[in-house]
């Protein structure tokens, strides 16, 4: 979700899959969209993962749902998750439920009901942070819980068509993480490029996108020293 | 150790809290010391400014210095400013002061005023009553077994009077947790007792203290009691003798003080008999520090050894500088014994200690020098030597030289250094504030360090690095965000080399902070602090994380106010530890290190009734799970559960 979660830390950047990065960019939500995003990590068929996002600006807010599938059919985890963001102000506050599941061909499945909350500041003009807290309690499965993920990111709107973001990501029993990247808008609202890195894996990424009219495609790649590349696609439509 | 910074930029300090500045340097010490301190006289004298705003129109020398907000230039300057100029007309004139920028001004908004009107009446004092009772619900082992006697209720009182002609006199009283109440070891119902006195300027007597004091002299090299914490950290500054109110059992003196005064001349004396604990029979194998007299051991040690001491000081003080001579004598009843590990070897033993040291500080126009020689009575010697310069209106720098022999020994000093006490180091400190745009600061040190002599845990000579880098983004006056890089390296021996003598290996620690601390509204402000730690080398490297999240709700014109903290923490093991400084009530600061995985809460609930605080109510709720662990600590504080909590409750009176 490198690539789609650049973007959510600015009103202006946001798209629909922001709710995904940090729920509280819903409440910036100022278009409705929907999107698509499919990638297959290093190429394998059968590690692909599908996410689909709705965003929808409400009076002093949004709500949004998302969607998530990865894996095949004899070993997979889903997940669907809704969303609400309020806007208070200067600052942001989103919740989010997440019913996920998960499939082992040969043990049967598993689900567990977890949440997530987060919330962004904006600080100046141009500069805004955000925390997001996932599952620090709940979110078990029978024999299992969930991992909880502490972040902490900041977004910096460098020009109307520069965006500047970093996260810093803890998962549970997982190394300190950051993902960095730049929005750059060549053409407004017609040809956009994305990059930044994933330290946790030493992952670069790289991607372009073309609008047409309410639709926007991009083609992207994230690389892997060791395991190698990692193509995604993502689709926006977007509404009124 | 050791920051820092010439000045950090101002934040947002409400009447409950320190300074961040402050925090942040007392997260260091916690951290250097492996303790945690009790006093909280700085606190308690900067909540009474905040009440009572300090004049600057008549503050002296002495009581800019006591602020510990401003470095020594920029006092100089002030009082220089003040005798070509007169008395400041109005608080904005404080900007026309050359090295004063708006970043100080904030900082000291809060404590000073500009009061032309001279009313210095007794009528201006003020009395508070300080009652604080808590309690750690869960029972550990000591209780179950048997070994503390006393309740898990650990209560404090405290008295004290202050006006502003600087007299004041109070009383306090603790006991601990575990300890008993009129019974067993602990007759006289609290096990410690401690009342002071201590009179302002009366003809040629300046001070004058009895009952429990605290001394400071110099750079610390032969005598510091408390630990201090300032905008400008690498130059220790405090008026030489204040009284004793907290609640700390060890670092102070009993007896009585004066400092006299005749022009640019003031000389101290000062005498103190009082009871230490203390481990052994005949001959005294350690100090005991913490307070604790809860099992019959501890209270077996209690009050085992007398120490007399006496010091002078003689000072002579001008409008750029001063220079003093000083020295501090101490005689046990029964001997201290150094231990026979060979790090030990230079280690205090015998019954009589003696320090002499001439301190001194200069400022010559951008400039300011100061510094300390010392020596022991057996002719070991240690020095400090530094610089402070202001380049720029927009770059500080700051330069410390220390040398400080294997065999010096002191006792009550705490100087710049890495080592907990002042012996078997040298080391060379360069430290570098820049404000290269409006809301932006660097500040960086780097400290390169060596240790003479063997160490505990250290089985030869040794040296270390320590760098630090610190960027602070202050956009508009609600908010700020800073992140902070830190890099140590330490020698430590390595445990499982198979050879007799083990040798030493570099050990890095890495640390990285973000915090930011954003005031939404006039009600709400939120601080979110990240701190990730990663200690030793791969693949044996150990990690240390911690989030935070603290919101403060205060609404204006409401008798009551708000605090909670949820806090995640997650580490490898203890060398990972992180510290947090946490504010749990008014003048009660801990600063414990987290280590394992868990989460923390607190919430903190005060309310006042009547004008001017005039009674404060604080009720505190502390409570940390560990998921995986089915004990927490270790020994008699061993608590078989998975969450320890503790309940505050706190009432002060002002009158």
């Amino acid at each position: 979700m490198a690539y789609t979660g650049l973007g959510a830390y600015n009103h202006s950047f946001t798209q629909a899959f922001s709710l995904q990065h940090n729920q509280a960019a819903l409440a910036g939500c100022r278009q409705a969209g929907v999107g698509i995003y499919t990638e297959r990590p290093f190429g394998i068929k059968e590690l692909a993962t599908h996410w689909a996002s709705a965003a929808l600006p409400l009076k002093g807010g949004g709500v949004g749902l998302a969607l998530q599938y990865a894996g095949y059919s004899a070993f997979n985890n889903s997940r669907a998750a809704l969303a609400y963001g309020k806007n208070l102000g200067k600052l942001g506050l989103g919740i989010q439920f997440n019913y996920s599941r998960m499939n082992r061909a040969g043990y049967g499945s598993d689900a567990a009901i977890g949440f997530e909350i987060g919330s962004i500041w904006q600080l100046t003009k141009k500069l805004a942070a955000g925390i997001r807290l996932a599952n620090p309690v709940g979110g078990n499965y029978k024999n299992e819980k969930q991992a909880a993920l502490y972040a902490f990111g900041l977004g910096y709107e460098a020009s109307e068509q520069v965006l500047l973001q970093a996260d810093i990501i803890k998962e549970e029993n997982r190394p300190l993480q950051v993902i960095a990247g730049i929005i750059y808008n060549i053409v407004p609202n017609r040809f956009f490029t994305r990059m930044g890195i994933v330290t946790a894996t030493s992952e670069p990424f790289f991607g372009a996108g073309w609008q047409w009219k309410r639709c926007r495609a991009d083609a992207c790649i994230r690389y892997h020293p060791q395991l190698g590349i990692t193509p995604g696609m993502m689709m926006i439509f977007y509404g009124q | 150790m050791m920051v820092v910074l010439l000045a950090l930029q101002p934040v947002y300090t409400c009447a409950q809290e320190l300074p961040d500045v402050h925090e942040q340097q007392l997260e260091y010490l916690a951290e250097r010391d492996e303790t945690n301190a009790e006093d909280d006289t700085y606190w308690q004298q900067l909540h009474h400014w905040q009440k009572r705003p300090l004049n600057l129109n008549e503050a002296d020398e002495e009581a800019l210095v006591s602020l510990q907000l401003l470095t020594p230039l920029q006092i100089s300057r002030f009082l220089q400013y003040r005798h070509l100029l007169g008395r400041l007309i109005h608080i904005y004139e404080l900007q026309a002061i050359p090295g004063w920028d708006i970043s100080t001004i904030h900082r000291l908004l809060p404590y000073v005023t500009v009061n032309n009107h001279q009313t210095i009446t007794f009528k201006d004092g003020e009395h508070t009553l300080l009652a604080r009772c808590s309690l750690v619900p869960e029972r550990s082992k000591g209780y179950t077994n048997g070994n503390y006697p006393g309740s898990p209720v650990s209560l404090m009182m405290r008295y004290s009077y202050k006006n502003k002609n600087g007299l004041r006199y109070g009383f306090t009283a603790e006991k601990d947790a575990g300890e008993q109440f009129f019974r067993g070891a602990q007759v006289a119902g609290f096990d410690f007792y401690s009342f002071h006195f201590l009179a302002g300027k009366r003809g040629a007597i300046k001070t004058l203290a009895v009952g429990d004091y605290t001394i400071r002299l110099g750079q610390g090299l032969i005598q510091w009691q408390g630990r201090s914490a300032g905008v400008l950290f690498i130059k220790k500054q405090a008026p030489v003798m204040q009284p004793y109110t907290s609640a700390g059992e060890f670092n102070f003196y009993r007896g009585a003080g004066i400092t006299l005064q005749k022009k640019e001349w003031e000389l101290t004396l000062f005498g103190s008999l009082r009871k230490l604990s203390a481990n052994g029979d005949s001959a005294i194998s350690s100090l005991l520090s913490s307070g604790y007299h809860r099992t019959p051991s501890e209270a077996a040690n209690r009050f085992k050894l007398q120490l007399l001491t006496t010091g002078a000081s003689l000072r002579h003080s001008t409008s750029k500088g001063h220079i003093a001579i000083n020295a501090v004598h101490h005689r046990f009843s029964h001997p201290l014994e150094a231990g026979k590990e060979p790090y030990e070897l230079f280690a205090a033993s015998g019954n009589q200690y003696m320090n002499v040291g001439l301190d001194y500080g200069y400022t010559i126009r951008n400039l300011h020098i100061f510094g300390e020689m010392a020596a022991d009575r057996n002719g070991h010697t240690a020095l400090v030597h530094g610089l402070l310069a202001s380049l720029h209106a927009k770059a500080d720098l700051a330069l410390l030289y220390r040398s400080i022999s294997p065999r010096y020994q002191s006792l009550f000093s705490n100087a710049f250094t890495q080592n907990t006490a002042p012996v078997n180091e040298q080391g060379w400190y360069t430290g570098i504030s820049i404000r290269p745009l409006h809301g932006i600061q660097v500040d960086a040190f780097a400290d390169v360090f060596k240790f003479p002599w063997l160490k505990f845990q250290t089985s030869q000579p040794s040296n270390g690095q320590e760098y630090m880098l610190q960027l602070t983004c202050t956009p508009n006056k609600q908010v700020e965000l800073y992140s902070r890089y830190r890099h140590q390296t330490k020698p430590l021996k390595v445990t499982d080399s198979g050879q007799v003598i083990r040798p030493t290996e570099a050990t890095p620690r890495k640390d990285w902070r973000i915090q930011l601390t954003c005031q939404v509204n006039r009600k709400c402000r939120l601080r979110t602090r990240l701190e990730a730690v990663w200690y030793g080398h791969a693949p044996q490297q150990e990690t240390g994380f911690l989030f935070f999240q603290d919101f403060q709700y205060k609404p204006p014109f409401q008798p009551w106010r708000l605090n909670l903290r949820l806090q995640y923490m997650e580490t490898g093991g203890y060398n990972s530890r992180i510290y947090a400084i946490e504010n749990m009530v008014l003048y009660n600061m801990t600063i414990p290190a987290f280590f394992d995985k868990g989460f923390r809460y607190f919430v903190n609930i005060g309310y006042r009734i009547g004008q001017k605080n005039k009674f404060l109510l604080a009720l505190a709720f502390a409570q940390t799970v560990y998921p995986s662990k089915t004990t927490i600590g270790t020994g008699n504080d061993a608590i078989e559960d998975r969450k320890r909590s503790e309940i505050k409750l706190q009432v002060i009176l002002n009158q």
